[in-house]
């Protein structure tokens, strides 16, 4: 039996190593992006300052809002309206135009009026759908690489119980002023064990959000193969008819709104409020209406209640609530996303994260201290891994303050190489994160220090710029209320210092142990 | 006896290391084995929950929530087993067919 024990125990550590070493970087980038997700709305409002507006106390009227929106917008097969909230004060509208691509806007929730804004992806736009996708959307490839790691740290936490088995000794082992291996195992072990539980659940909702992608085959043959069936049973999807060509105008859409919130609020017994409002087949005879909670304030639970009107009459035409199993499936993601309303753990959520990413970071580390006397420091393998792991640590970090820097810096009319303003602080993410690469490869050891303080200078040069910019500085922003930007801020500060801190420490620890090494040995 | 007092350390540790890591083709057929046929398992699970529990009168779209929260309670322990088998030859095969027969017979139903 202790035999079993023992070589299971031996098979775990090699899975751990291998699945680690080979997934670390991507679990890197989606756990650090992640966090960053958990204030994407904060982000958004950082970053496109025109959205920067007084909440609102009157009730949005989406009758006005249709009869307000753009002209290319009339006559769209889908025209969806995202509510304003306290975190995101303007409304969204996005439409489809005749060519297919998708278009959005920001209006004033009370005038109705567009507001010109900065053009950015911003959180939303890249931070989000680089945590699920890595922006890798050819075949859905960085789905199913990002799906992958997923299974993988599922299986690496797994294993890293069986392999440190005195998991309740090492909990409180901490010894940073012990060699910088057995210091960087105890942080790993410390990081691994405070969050585990948040590690496993933020791993298995995540999979479970986008399950049925993964599945896709498995979850359509009990349909037929039919996945339109599918989602109108497991979420209340709505096909509307072929569009007739007879035009027609829409019943009121905010009658509908009302009628569908009573319902769900009859049921549920407290009130329920729709925050996507959605016209299909617009101004047409077979239009439809749809309203969904997708991200309730004051639940866990996701897109619980659906409802769907007939455009021209504003007869109910579906009215859907999840059932149990699905319920309970929406509870997780909701978990997952974290969109209800509770501020302290929205803080929890963002150093949940940061812990993942520091628990992977010395994962990574403590296989290249632990093989420094062993494999040749110039072989392959070895380097390798080393400009991975220094480019996937202070890499991403170093493109996320250039995004941040750039955004703040282009030109609103920046245009270059058919690439508009949007996608050029894409790329210079993308070149930024590939020259952290680069300069982790010819640098090797040395570059931990530089890229710390180039991650200093950029998180101290967007709070600058954002004053200078935008004049609204932390303490402007934190008079005139703007929790979000004040935050986002005092984060970046935070982390100047942080880097600084760091950059010292690297100094001050590879000196010791250049020192260690010219050492006699006794 | 105990299987403890009929090994040796040096014995222990070199039969782990057969086990535990093994040569390329075998940690690659491991690999694939957990993941790939893994992958089979737990598609051809979803089927065949989906299509057998409604006659047992859940909804099927319920019937596919469910099956979708258990396959990924399944797929992290074929991954473990797959990784630390002593027969990894002969046990990914056996997966790989019950992959195919779990596809198969949800076709069927």
């Amino acid at each position: 039996m202790i035999r079993a024990t023992e070589e299971f125990r031996r098979a775990m550590n090699w899975a751990h190593t291998w699945l680690g070493v080979a997934l670390g970087g991507v679990l890197f980038a989606v756990f650090w992006m992640g966090s960053l997700t958990v204030f994407d709305s904060e982000i958004d409002r950082w970053m496109i300052p025109e959205t920067r507006v007084a909440p609102s106390e009157q009730a949005v009227s989406y009758d006005r809002l249709l009869a307000l929106m753009p002209k290319a917008a009339v006559g769209s097969d889908y025209v969806n309206f995202v509510a304003p909230e306290e975190r995101s004060r303007t409304v969204t509208l996005f439409y489809r135009g005749a060519d297919g691509t998708f278009h959005d806007f920001h209006l004033d929730p009370v005038t109705g009026q567009e507001i010109g804004v900065t053009d950015s992806l911003a959180g939303t736009g890249f931070i989000y759908p680089f945590h699920h996708t890595l922006t890798i959307y050819w075949a859905s490839l960085g789905m199913w690489i990002v799906g992958f790691a997923a299974l993988a740290m599922l299986i690496l936490l797994v294993s890293g119980l069986y392999i440190h088995r005195k998991i309740i000794a090492e909990f409180f082992v901490f010894r940073p002023r012990r060699k910088t291996r057995r210091a960087t195992l105890d942080l790993h072990n410390l990081s691994s064990l405070v969050g585990l539980p948040f590690y496993f659940l933020i791993t298995f909702s995540g999979l479970l959000t986008f399950g049925f992608y993964y599945l896709p085959w498995g979850v359509a043959e009990p349909f037929g193969g039919d996945t339109d069936a599918l989602y109108a049973e497991t979420a209340g999807a709505f096909q509307p008819g072929d569009r007739t060509g007879r035009p027609a105008s829409l019943a009121s859409v905010d009658a509908m709104k009302q009628e569908a919130e009573s319902l769900w609020s009859s049921e549920e017994g407290v009130k329920v409020e729709a925050n996507i409002i959605r016209v299909l087949n617009h101004d047409d005879e077979s239009a439809v209406v749809y309203f969904r909670n997708t991200f309730p304030k004051d639940r866990v639970v996701l897109s619980e209640y659906v409802a769907v009107f007939d455009g021209a009459s504003g007869k109910l035409l579906q009215n859907f609530s999840l059932p149990p199993i699905g319920h309970a499936s929406a509870w997780v993601q909701g978990a997952h996303f974290m969109q209800f309303d509770h501020w302290p753990l929205r803080w929890l959520y963002f150093l949940g994260g940061l812990g993942g990413c520091v628990m992977i970071a010395t994962g990574l580390l403590f296989w290249l201290k632990s093989r420094e006397g062993k494999l040749a420091a110039n072989s392959i393998e070895y380097r390798l891994v080393e400009a991975l792991t220094i480019g996937s640590v202070t890499g991403i970090i170093v493109a996320t303050g250039a995004f941040l820097v750039a955004n703040r810096l282009l030109p609103h009319d920046a245009f270059f190489l058919g690439e508009g303003r949007a996608e050029l602080e894409v790329q210079v993410f993308w070149l930024s994160w590939l020259a952290a690469l680069i300069h982790a490869t010819l640098l090797r050891d040395r570059s931990w220090k530089q890229q710390c303080l180039l991650i200093a200078a950029l998180a101290f040069s967007a709070v600058m710029l954002n004053a200078l910019t935008t004049g609204d500085h932390i303490f402007a922003a934190l008079a005139g209320g703007q929790w979000g930007v004040a935050g986002m801020d005092g984060i970046l500060m935070l982390a100047a210092l942080s880097a600084i801190w760091s950059a010292n420490k690297l100094a001050s620890k590879t000196n010791a142990d250049n020192f260690a090494t010219l050492a006699p040995v006794e | 006896m105990s299987v403890y007092r009929e090994t040796s350390p040096s014995a222990l540790t070199d039969r782990s290391r057969s086990i535990a890591l093994g040569a390329a083709p075998v940690s690659i057929w491991r690999f694939l084995s957990g993941f790939g046929s893994g992958y089979f398992v737990i598609s051809g699970l979803v089927a065949v929950l989906g299509s057998t529990l409604p006659t047992m009168g859940l909804p099927k779209g319920e019937a596919v929530s469910l099956g979708t929260l258990l396959a990924l309670f399944v797929y992290v322990p074929i991954c473990l087993f797959m990784f630390s088998t002593t027969r990894p030859w002969r046990d990914g095969l056996a997966l790989l067919m019950a992959g195919i027969g779990l596809i198969a017979l949800a076709k069927l139903v």
